[in-house]
């Protein structure tokens, strides 16, 4: 077992990092898209909120597998040499700014004109009205919402070990190469994926008892 | 119609509000059709007519939440354009109070008093705060100003808008149906905070289906059906004698 350690536990450890720096990198990148995509959504400018509807129900209609296997082939035609690792990335980023477009437009249509309308009628601006109406009342909306998305990213990013990124169902997919431990070693997989996902969860309860500190206008 | 066009064109400081030949269109439809209008400096205008007649419209006109489409409208000296600067200057000016509160629900009822004051006129925090309570005090909801509005009645919460709005110190409140989305038992308790307001010489433009609060404090009441004036009169004479027959019409069935 200290020999299984010493020996793999490397690897293993280095795929399980690999897995949180592309997530949280991706997740991270993929939301600011998501805001952009969610302002295109509720602009009221037609082509605008066209465009981003298609790519939107084009991500989340698909199997993330299939958007990763494409944007790596995509590489290949277009001659782009990147680490499979950015690339995975990108694939992340992409799957995440499509989801996350939909939660916030989700949180903005959540919000009654009435509350924009009493803003403007005490004078505040457009900037004071997101910051100090909008945005802390989206948080307890878009907060939960993103969370579950990010455990989703964790559980959904082992598919990236179809196209060689080096996280960590890959790594555990060359161990088993070296050591034929297959039961073993994917129940530490399984068991890695879970503590990841636990965390997340936990962290995200943190934060929803600390929301009232997040609140602006305070 | 002339006097009114008149007032509206040199602007006496008595004028708090004016509306010249106001015109709205949705689309196809005129939502306005050109509506002149005078609320002079501490006068209680009420505003009654059918539904969908286009109160809302010409009251939300007034502080820009809806844009009019030809004709003019000078609050206060300002004339309502197209400018940031004029339309912060005019809803300064302007308190609003709507069916449905439109308070914030995620801060309590202090701080929904001190936001604009705070931010919009840089009032420190603790100005701001005398302000609100000043205010909060004389719509009777002081004691409750840590909770949040989800914790208050619906006329609690009523009476808060009243008191939000009262602490940017508005010359003109504008009043749409405050009344309407409240349980009957709680509509008394919102009259008379506005009663309240009428006798300490607030300038008032209130739309509203509560004729006896028209009775006891307008010095006119305007009848608006399908997008125009029909009819303006002191409510006396607007009571015991209206002039045109859809306002007869309207009269029979708002009071019983
Ligand atoms: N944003 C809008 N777009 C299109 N039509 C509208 C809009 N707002 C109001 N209307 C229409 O304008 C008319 C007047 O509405 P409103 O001013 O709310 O009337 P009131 O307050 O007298 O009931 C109604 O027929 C209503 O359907
Ligand atoms: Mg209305």
């Amino acid at each position: 077992m200290t020999d299984f350690v010493t020996t793999y536990g490397g690897t293993l450890l280095q795929g399980f990092l690999w897995t949180i720096i592309l997530v949280s990198v991706g997740f991270a990148i993929g939301s600011v898209f998501g805001a952009i995509l969610a302002m295109m959504l509720v602009s009221g400018r037609r082509g605008l909120a066209w465009l981003a509807r298609s790519y939107v129900e084009l991500i989340r209609n698909t199997p993330f597998l299939i958007q990763a296997m494409l944007l790596f082939a995509l590489m290949g035609i277009l001659r782009i040499r990147l680490e499979p690792v950015l690339v995975g990335l990108v694939a992340v980023a992409i799957y995440t700014a499509a989801y996350m477009a939909e939660i916030i437009r989700g949180g903005l249509n959540s919000i009654p004109d009435g509350q924009r309308e009493g803003a403007r009628a005490l004078a505040i601006g457009p900037v004071l009205q997101f910051r100090l109406i909008i945005f802390p009342q989206l948080l307890p909306f878009v907060l939960p919402a993103s969370v579950n998305l990010l455990a989703t990213l964790c559980k959904e990013s082992a598919f990236l070990a179809g196209v060689s990124v080096a996280e960590l169902t890959f790594s555990g997919q060359v161990v088993i190469t070296q050591t034929f431990l297959i039961f073993e070693v994917w129940a530490i997989i399984g068991v890695l994926y879970l503590v990841l996902v636990l965390s997340i969860m936990a962290l995200a309860e943190f934060l929803e008892r600390r929301m009232m500190w997040l609140n602006p206008a305070r | 119609m002339d006097q009114v066009a008149q007032a509206s064109n040199n602007t006496p400081p008595t004028v708090a509000v004016s509306l010249h030949q106001v015109s709205k269109w949705f689309g196809a439809f005129q939502v306005l059709q050109n509506i002149s209008l005078t609320v002079r400096t501490g006068e209680r205008v009420v505003v009654a007519g059918p539904s969908g007649s286009g109160k809302s419209t010409m009251i939300r006109c007034i502080n820009w939440l809806e844009q009019h489409q030809s004709g003019q409208i000078v609050v206060d000296g300002i004339e309502l354009t197209n400018s940031h600067k004029t339309i912060e200057a005019v809803r300064k000016d302007v308190g609003m109070v709507f069916q449905h509160f439109n308070l914030f629900p995620h801060l309590t009822i202090l701080e929904n008093c001190t936001l604009a004051p705070t931010w919009v006129k840089k009032l420190s925090k603790n100005d701001a705060e005398a302000t609100a309570f000043e205010f909060l005090e004389k719509v009777r909801i002081a004691d409750q100003a840590n909770k949040f509005p989800s914790q208050l009645s619906g006329g609690q919460q009523q009476r808060v808008a009243i008191a939000r709005a009262l602490c940017m110190r508005p010359k003109v409140m504008l009043f749409d149906e405050p009344t309407s989305a409240l349980d009957p038992e709680m509509v008394r308790e919102v009259l008379d905070t506005m009663v309240q307001l009428a006798q300490d010489g607030m300038t008032m433009l209130c739309v509203t289906h509560e004729m006896g609060f028209a009775r006891q404090v307008a010095d006119r009441v305007i009848f608006m059906d399908r997008g125009e004036i029909i009819e303006e009169n002191p409510p006396l004479e607007f009571f015991s004698n209206p002039h045109h027959k859809r306002t007869r019409a309207f009269l029979s069935q708002v009071i019983h």
